[in-house]
């Protein structure tokens, strides 16, 4: 079964092909420009250079969030749009699992984390056993002094990772003693590919913006309701 | 010829089929109007969530009305631009991936472009050249349509667009949003003479707009009664606005088309709607013997089958987009003096 992998829900825009359990080609930008520009050509790069039609893609592995909200966005609306002209069915998948699937050799707490701005960031928690990964944590948005406090509460030795693992690092690690390594670890359209062998697919994928939008909150604050469902 | 068209700028999300760019075979319009009423305006970034959500839906729909399959299709058209980036983004990367994946071509059309199109549906034997003004929420422009695609900037506005202003003083007056079918309505019980608002009109010989020195002039208006503590019509207000502002524009587009010397005016965007703008523009057109066109109230909002129509004759040139095609949040019209 051939997939193809879509990422580009942070500054790096990453494709990827496998059958089966083989990654056949992967092409990724770090170029942080506009994803609306580049995605498309880079899927049709991939396909090009592995000489695989779109009509020989069986399902489509897109990484639907938390990260940049129009990043996110982009890579739906291409998977969609994808999906849609050859009726190829798609899984989203979440982008801190995404990160957490490339170090899931590490044995413990694995935790992938992405700037959120404003103080913020977005995580979850996972344990890897060996290539395994089972998630202990849903995606969620935290303080760093509440992010400080997941990892000091962790029973096993913790690896932060993520596309600004290092930066987060070293400002929780003198008092988050679990905490033993960090790898800046940008998203890959690869994991996405070997994530979804374990997943359902379909013709319909969901966001997982995780954070509501800056109107949204301030609504809930004022009348207790959501304007959007999410 | 049947272009699949996708419109996603503002707050509606769309997808039409049109065929030779003069045909409606489908046009469904997802409007997301009662989802910004609760904030008072458009919020960018929940119009975003909501194109994603329901774009897909939307095409199925289209799909559905017009009997056809997307194998049917010889075209996929998507606005690029102006309007909101993260909603533009969605259509355009949607379409972008359609296009690929059916091996079809792909037309980025102007959004404005797309507004003076409707007249192509509304009028089947309308062609180029003729006058147009195109009047939204976004945009206030005078222009002669020299050929399809192809125009001369004659006028536009140098602040506010004049939906914008609808809307800012409907929201001074208390009234929804949108504002402009607020103050239309309004209007019809209210004295349009009650109070004398300033006609903004420029230097001599300009096709310019300003709105933003009447917006300013409601505000005053409404500060000074409350200090002196009048009641205020709100009726009346509205009325004198929408008196003033339509007073100008009737007065600049009819001069714009005599001087260029046209007998058709053709008018687009969400403000053809204004029940006062086609009763003084269709009254001060039969004067001077010019045919003025108002495309259906349906044709003026946001929807996919203007951006079919403006592709269509993009079309024929071969004016293709490529896989980076990205979206433009301020595309400029195309002039004979700014061609790309």
């Amino acid at each position: 079964m051939k997939i193809l992998g879509i990422e580009s829900s942070t500054q790096t825009a990453s494709v990827a092909l496998s059958e089966d359990k083989r990654i056949l080609g992967e092409i990724s930008l770090y170029t942080g420009l506009t994803h609306s520009e580049s995605l498309m050509g880079l899927i049709d790069g991939i396909l090009l250079k592995t000489g695989t039609p779109l009509a020989a893609i069986q399902g489509i592995a897109v990484s639907v969030g938390p990260g940049s909200f129009t990043g996110v966005r982009i890579a739906m609306a291409t998977a969609m749009g994808l999906s849609r002209a050859g009726n190829i069915p798609m899984t989203g998948i979440s982008t801190l699992e995404g990160i957490a699937h490339v170090s899931a050799d590490f044995r413990g707490i694995i935790v992938p984390i992405q700037d959120a701005r404003r103080d913020q960031v977005y995580t979850a928690v996972f344990k890897g056993e060996g290539g395994r990964l089972t998630r202990l944590e849903e995606d969620q948005t935290l303080s760093v002094e509440e992010l400080k406090t997941l990892v000091a509460g962790q029973a096993s030795p913790v690896l932060l990772c993520g596309p600004d693992a290092h930066g987060f690092y070293e400002r929780i690690k003198t008092e988050a003693t679990q905490l033993v390594a960090f790898i800046n670890q940008q998203p890959r359209g690869a994991a996405l590919c070997e994530i979804s062998l374990e997943r359902e697919f379909s013709f319909e994928i969901r966001p997982n913006y995780v954070r509501r939008s800056q109107a949204e909150r301030a609504y809930f604050k004022e009348f207790g309701v959501h304007v959007l469902n999410d | 010829m049947k272009i699949l068209a996708i419109e996603t700028s503002c707050d509606e999300t769309s997808v039409a089929i049109v065929e030779d760019g003069r045909r409606i075979l489908a046009n469904v319009i997802d409007s997301q109007i009662e989802i910004h009423k609760k904030f008072g305006g458009v919020v960018p970034e929940i119009a975003s969530r909501r194109h994603i959500e329901k774009i897909d839906e939307v095409l199925a729909e289209a799909l559905k009305a017009s009997g056809l399959v997307l194998e049917d299709m010889d075209a996929v058209a998507v606005t690029k631009g102006p309007g909101l980036v993260g909603a533009l983004l969605v259509g355009v990367n949607y379409a972008k991936a359609l296009a690929y994946g059916l091996g079809k071509p792909l037309i980025g059309v102007n959004h404005i472009d797309g507004h003076i199109a409707a007249n192509y549906l509304a009028f089947e034997t309308l062609s180029p050249p003729f006058m147009a003004l195109i009047v939204s929420g976004g945009h206030s422009h005078i222009v002669e349509v020299l050929d399809y695609g192809v125009y001369r900037l004659m006028g536009q506005t140098r602040d506010d667009a004049i939906g914008e202003a609808f809307d800012k003083v409907a929201r001074t007056l208390g009234y929804g949003y949108p504002g402009g079918p607020y103050i239309d309505d309004a209007s019809k019980r209210g004295d349009p003479e009650a109070i004398s608002f300033p006609r903004t009109y420029l230097e001599k010989g300009s096709y310019d707009f300003s709105f933003s020195g009447i917006k300013s002039a409601v505000l005053n208006y409404l500060n000074q009664q409350q200090m002196k503590g009048l009641e205020v019509v709100k009726e009346d207000v509205a009325a004198s606005f929408q008196e003033a502002v339509v007073e100008v524009v009737v007065q600049k587009i009819i001069a714009a088309t005599l001087t260029a010397g046209h007998r058709i005016l053709a008018v687009a965007g969400g403000v053809a709607s204004n029940s006062r703008l086609r009763e003084l523009l269709t009254r001060e057109g039969e004067k001077h013997q010019l045919k003025v066109l108002f495309p259906d109230p349906l044709l003026c909002t946001d929807n996919g089958a203007m951006i079919g129509a403006a592709a269509y004759y993009q079309s024929l040139e071969k004016d293709y987009a490529d896989l980076s095609l990205n979206g433009i949040p301020n595309l400029q019209l195309r002039t004979v003096d700014n061609l790309r």
